[in-house]
């Protein structure tokens, strides 16, 4: 993991945030064992609550404040921040939506500002900067989790498109040496790119003499998409296959000749059916050509 | 900035340094093979651009790195003629694709990042980035 | 160092490992055209496949060398692109509008076959 890099903090910033740790550590003990209870009756933290016998839960806090105060008494961030970078990740793949783990951070404010409150009255001043000071150590930790969590959810998702992707640009060999693309659905930049991968990979592997594309699935083909179904055309020849596209409706046709898409080479035909029987007879042809050529004296 | 190599652009063998360099930097770095070819065909074709307008130059290569992220950059540089209408030479009609001109509408579509300064009579800069997917 | 070439029947057969230099092009040009002449070859098989990077310099040289070839009567095929090279060709649009294009060698020793048979007289 790389290093996280700590806060940027003014002096007047740092004072507050010790004014806060110093008013809040002789609370912390109540303050963790009011949190739990609270915490403890919501349905998101429950199961997590009770999965953790006591013992566990003390210590954890202990450690907890440990690191927080090390990072607020002396500017030592490392461990805190690790922390919760660890906690971010750890909701983000548990499935905890942002606005649950937001839940603990109001909880624990509202029991912040309690005590707060009842000083207030007597040190209006000092009161104000244990509240600045819990702003701020509070700001510092949602940012430092909620990247964390972000950063934790994107991986996520991109390894789920990169499953969907897979599933849904299969590659099918269909007698010998034929290859079939039914690409469905929309195509962008990502999946034109795994798709042309995918089929100049199994054209080598496979070795495939014809490709028939199938284009019916794809509801919008925008220049762009005729720009990448034209590369992977173009692609596949430079490899030395028939490449036959079908599926292409009159509007798609309109746009490929728009943008002047150089299809040359490339067999456009009605349908899938259409496109195999066409790759058949060229196949079909050039065999009967080669056993002419080796009949020949 | 610092490179982690810079290739002097100066007879044609230059433009196959240029390609292994950036190829095993790619490589190192960990990009797919894909990526690493497109990588040095876009390198290939700038250094190439260098030898043929400007007839010599260089191009420094330098790591990227943003949080997790990894990356490579190349800068391009010559004191040649430059370039007078840099947007007509980023010009890219999908439609015509040859792009055997300058070879640089083909190396902006391969790269994340790429920008040009140039003008006539001051010489061609070439910034290029490109992250690992 | 040059590029050597074998003769195979009436055609020609070059391997190119990666990296030419110019010069090296040139000299490959050279001695493919002066063979072609001299055998009479009917085509000419370009094997490609060690080449990991072609970029529109070295299309431009195999696109103008099957030209030239043409001329001298002679059909040429290049063989086994690589499926990262055909990618990053077909990125830059970069075309071969004058050689045919095969998997490997086998499949291009047969285009090429085919493209130079003269039906119902044979090779």
């Amino acid at each position: 993991m790389t290093e996280l890099v700590p806060p940027t903090l003014r002096a007047d910033e740092r004072e507050k945030l010790a004014t806060y740790w110093h008013f809040f550590e002789p609370h912390a003990e109540a303050i963790n064992a009011e949190m739990l209870a609270v915490l403890e009756k919501m349905p998101n933290w429950a199961a997590m609550i009770h999965a953790m016998r006591p013992e566990e839960v003390a210590e954890q806090n202990k450690r907890s404040n440990a690191r927080t105060k090390a990072a607020l008494l002396e500017d030592d961030w490392k461990e805190y921040l690790a922390d919760l970078h660890q906690q971010g990740m750890g909701y983000a793949k548990a499935g905890i939506s942002f606005a649950a783990w937001f839940e603990i951070i109001a909880v624990f404010r509202d029991a912040v500002r309690h005590r707060i409150a009842e000083v207030a009255a007597k040190d209006i001043h000092h009161a104000t900067s244990v509240g600045e000071g819990m702003n701020r150590h509070l700001d510092i930790a949602m940012s430092y989790l909620g990247e964390a969590y972000l950063a934790t959810k994107e991986e996520i998702i991109r390894d789920q498109q990169e499953a969907i992707r897979e599933l849904s640009t299969p590659v099918l060999q269909v007698r010998d040496r034929l290859l079939i693309i039914p690409v469905v659905g929309l195509v962008d930049t990502h999946r034109a790119r795994f798709l042309t991968e995918g089929l100049l990979r199994a054209i080598r592997e496979r070795r495939a003499r014809g490709v028939v594309m199938d284009i019916t699935g794809v509801p919008i083909v925008d220049s762009k998409v005729a720009n990448h179904l034209a590369q992977a055309c173009e692609a596949a020849r430079l490899m030395g296959a028939i490449v036959v596209m079908t599926g292409i409706s009159s509007e798609i046709a309109q746009t490929l000749v728009a943008i002047g898409a150089q299809l040359r080479g490339v067999r456009m035909v009605g349908d899938l059916q259409g496109g195999i029987e066409e790759i058949d007879r060229v196949l079909a042809r050039t065999d009967a050509l080669d056993d002419e050529i080796e009949a020949a004296p | 900035m610092a490179f982690e190599a810079t290739v002097a652009i100066v007879r044609d063998v230059d433009v196959l340094t240029a390609r292994k360099t950036i190829r095993e930097l790619a490589r190192e770095l960990g990009f797919v093979d894909s990526d690493a070819v497109l990588l040095a065909t876009a390198v290939s074709e700038i250094a190439r651009n260098i030898l043929t307008y400007a007839t010599r130059g260089e191009i420094s290569f330098e790591v990227l790195r943003d949080g997790k992220r990894l990356g490579v950059a190349a800068v391009a540089r010559d004191q040649g003629p430059g370039i007078a209408d840099v947007e007509r030479a980023m010009q890219d009609g999908y439609s015509t694709g040859g792009g055997l001109g300058l070879g640089l509408p083909g190396a902006r579509r391969i790269m994340d990042e790429f920008r040009v300064e140039s003008s006539l009579g001051a010489g061609t800069t070439i910034f290029m980035k490109k992250w690992k997917a | 160092m040059s590029v050597p070439i074998l003769k195979q029947g009436r055609f020609l057969v070059v391997a190119i490992q990666d990296e030419l230099e110019d010069g090296e092009w040139q000299t490959l040009r050279t001695d493919l055209l002066a063979r072609a002449g001299l055998h009479r070859s009917l085509g000419v098989l370009i094997d490609v496949s060690a080449m990991e990077i072609m970029d529109s310099y070295a299309t431009r040289m195999l696109d103008g060398l099957a030209r030239m070839l043409r001329f001298r009567g002679a059909e040429t095929v290049v063989a086994g692109i690589q499926p990262t090279v055909a990618f990053a060709m077909s990125r830059l649009g970069l075309r071969l509008s004058s050689a045919g294009t095969s998997l490997d060698l086998d499949d291009g020793l047969a285009e090429l076959r085919r493209r130079t048979t003269r039906r119902g007289h044979g090779v």
